[in-house]
């Protein structure tokens, strides 16, 4: 990686994860990205989404729920959704093509699922970053807390249209400035852990990254990472076409 | 951490015909013989719409550049866009065999336009359908805040292509005819390209305008339609008037997102006659430039600074017989009003809804 930063800026942007979710929609076998192009897919994934998310928040008041920010990272924006527009616009020179998919050609549809089924009325943003979006929606989450001293925020990712072999996929994150104090919400969920988020100044004219051919949103190595920060520290850093890069501490509360 | 001031100290848009920010301020105070004259509906090909996502973005990047000051190595640089250069993205779509070939995404399109900027500091694509501009905005005004950068480039982009206009068509949301915001007989938007670009600071500069305050909120409520009682903008103002500290009344004008649809004109009518019993003026562009979609927010951002910067107020594009009797839209004539705070709304699907005022920095005393 041809990278050259000019300087790393740690802010002020340590944060608690109160809970997540994520899943991957199993595969019995190798698949090859374009085969979870259907609208089955994606409907699944969607729905899938939508259940993990009200469960996540479930413990939530209506007050809370109307000033949540919510931040989805998502690499490839709606590109799966655009092609099965595209086809159902090609029947018959566009006489037939379907509303209902083209709102899903807008990168922030499923955010939009999100705050509708569970009544969210923060401000939300749908941020494509390449394999750095998911870490952006974390970091962006923290930093807006911070901002706006907002006691939680909403992180979430997802990539519809997979790396080969591997499968849709999701993360959920709810995180908040102080560890969490509801019992009830805390006794379902994992042990709260602390997550430190930094955002680092790449030479972005200069860099020249691989073009990505994986739908990789940095879903899976974030996962991960929660999963083993029970034990030991644990860091990602994920970068974008641009050169942003965002560096993920995750650590035991 | 505290907000800081954040001032916009240089503007660059491109519409559509209209190569520059001052062409089209000209149209819209001098609007064709017709106010109900069709607003251009590009609908391109792909390579027609190729060509375009390249002459207006490096059009109004190159217009911001010139003359200006440097830009600092942490500058960012973040995109507004709801489809970026979907050429590209179609002529894949078109391949045999897609898989084979990497994905043409936003992300890319972004790294593209911040390497063309010269932008070393951070950058990425915000996309939250229509409002993707004005959320563009206040994305690079808080990557200021947050000190992430010191200066950042705000840039909103889109392109029509028949892909977009099919997919308004569909959802029977296209005009007949022409564009008529918050007209008795207006039936639905047209389409148009822009590009439009910032540069936010935090110095106060000669001609700088300032973001006095800026709010987001969802509707929560259905999916392509607007909260019929406009609740979602309400509360997006709302959070905007409580971060400039300033009382509705103190608001000179409302720049509308004004489509032309039958629902988002009342979703705005109504939020407006709630949120402003001292009935501002009410202005709109959109019957001339048509719907840039991602582009919009800064495009009519940038509008809305040289408003400020003029004093004129250009009249609503295509209005002619204003349907809600209880608000003041400016109709006919631009009208020189001298406004010194702009509320610039903007409302897209998925029930987003961002408000942003923007405020003329009082004139230092004479020493």
């Amino acid at each position: 990686m041809s990278q050259q930063h000019l300087t790393t800026t740690t802010t002020d942007a340590a944060a608690y994860l109160h809970s997540w979710a994520g899943k991957a929609i199993s595969t019995q076998s190798s698949r090859e990205p374009m085969d979870f192009l259907t609208e089955a897919s994606i409907s699944q994934l969607v729905a899938d989404v939508l259940t993990a998310s009200e469960a996540l928040l479930q413990y939530l008041t209506l007050e809370q729920r109307r000033q949540l920010p919510l931040f989805l990272g998502t690499t490839d924006g709606s590109l799966v959704e655009d092609l099965l527009f595209e086809r159902s616009r090609g029947i018959q020179a566009g006489r037939y093509a379907s509303p209902a998919m083209f709102r899903r050609t807008l990168p922030n549809i499923i955010l939009s699922e999100i705050a509708l089924t569970c009544h969210l009325q923060g401000p939300g943003s749908t941020l494509v970053a390449g394999a750095a979006s998911a870490a952006l929606a974390v970091y962006r989450a923290i930093t807006t807390m911070r901002l706006y001293n907002e006691p939680l925020a909403f992180a979430a990712a997802i990539e519809p249209l997979p790396p080969a072999n591997a499968a849709p996929r999701f993360l959920l994150m709810l995180l908040g400035l102080q560890p969490p104090h509801d019992r009830r919400a805390a006794a379902t969920t994992q042990p709260s852990k602390c997550v430190d988020a930094s955002l680092c100044r790449s030479a972005g004219s200069q860099a020249k990254m691989p073009r990505q051919i994986s739908g990789d949103a940095g879903i899976g190595a974030i996962s991960d990472a929660i999963m083993a920060a029970g034990t030991a520290k644990q860091t990602v850093s994920a970068t974008a076409a641009t050169g942003l890069t965002i560096h993920l501490e995750f650590s035991a509360a | 951490m505290n907000h800081r001031a954040i001032y916009i100290s240089a503007i660059s848009a491109s519409c559509n015909n209209y190569s520059g920010l001052d062409a089209l301020f000209d149209a819209l105070l001098s609007p064709p013989e017709s106010p109900g004259a069709p607003a251009p509906i590009a609908t391109a090909p792909w390579d027609d719409c190729a060509t375009q996502w390249v002459m207006l973005t490096h059009r109004v990047i190159r217009q911001l550049m010139g003359g200006g000051t440097g830009l600092p190595p942490d500058c960012g640089f973040i995109l507004g866009s709801t489809k970026g250069d979907i050429a590209r993205q179609l002529l894949w779509m078109h391949e045999p065999q897609p898989s084979e070939r990497p994905r043409p995404t936003l992300d890319e399109d972004t790294a593209a336009l911040a390497r063309h900027a010269g932008v070393l500091g951070p950058a990425y694509c915000i996309s939250t359908a229509c409002t993707s501009g004005l959320s563009a905005l206040i994305e690079a005004a808080e990557l200021i805040n947050t000190r992430a950068a010191s200066e950042c480039i705000a840039m909103g982009a889109d392109v029509v292509s028949d892909f977009v206009c099919d997919g308004f068509k569909a959802l029977r949301a296209l005009s007949n005819s022409v564009c008529r915001p918050f007209d008795r007989r207006r039936d639905g938007l047209t389409l148009g390209s822009a590009a439009a670009a910032m540069r936010l600071c935090t110095l106060p500069g000669a001609g700088a305008v300032l973001l006095a305050g800026w709010g987001a909120a969802g509707d929560a409520a259905h999916l392509t339609a607007p909260d019929r009682a406009g609740r979602g903008l309400t509360l997006a103002i709302e959070r905007a008037l409580a971060m400039a500290k300033l009382a509705p009344e103190q608001i000179d004008l409302v720049f509308a997102h004004g489509t032309g649809t039958s629902f988002n004109d009342a979703m705005e009518a109504t939020a407006f006659a709630s949120m402003f019993p001292h009935r501002p003026c009410i202005t709109a562009i959109k019957g001339l430039t048509g719907h840039t979609l991602g582009a919009a927010g800064v495009l009519e951002t940038a509008v809305a600074c040289r408003i400020l910067q003029t004093g004129i107020v250009p009249p609503v594009a295509g209005l002619k017989n204003p349907d809600f009797a209880d608000l003041n839209f400016v109709v006919g004539q631009p009208q020189t009003l001298r406004p010194r705070r702009i509320l610039k709304t903007g409302s897209g699907f998925g029930g987003l809804n961002t408000a942003l005022i923007l405020e003329l920095p009082a004139p230092e005393p004479h020493r």
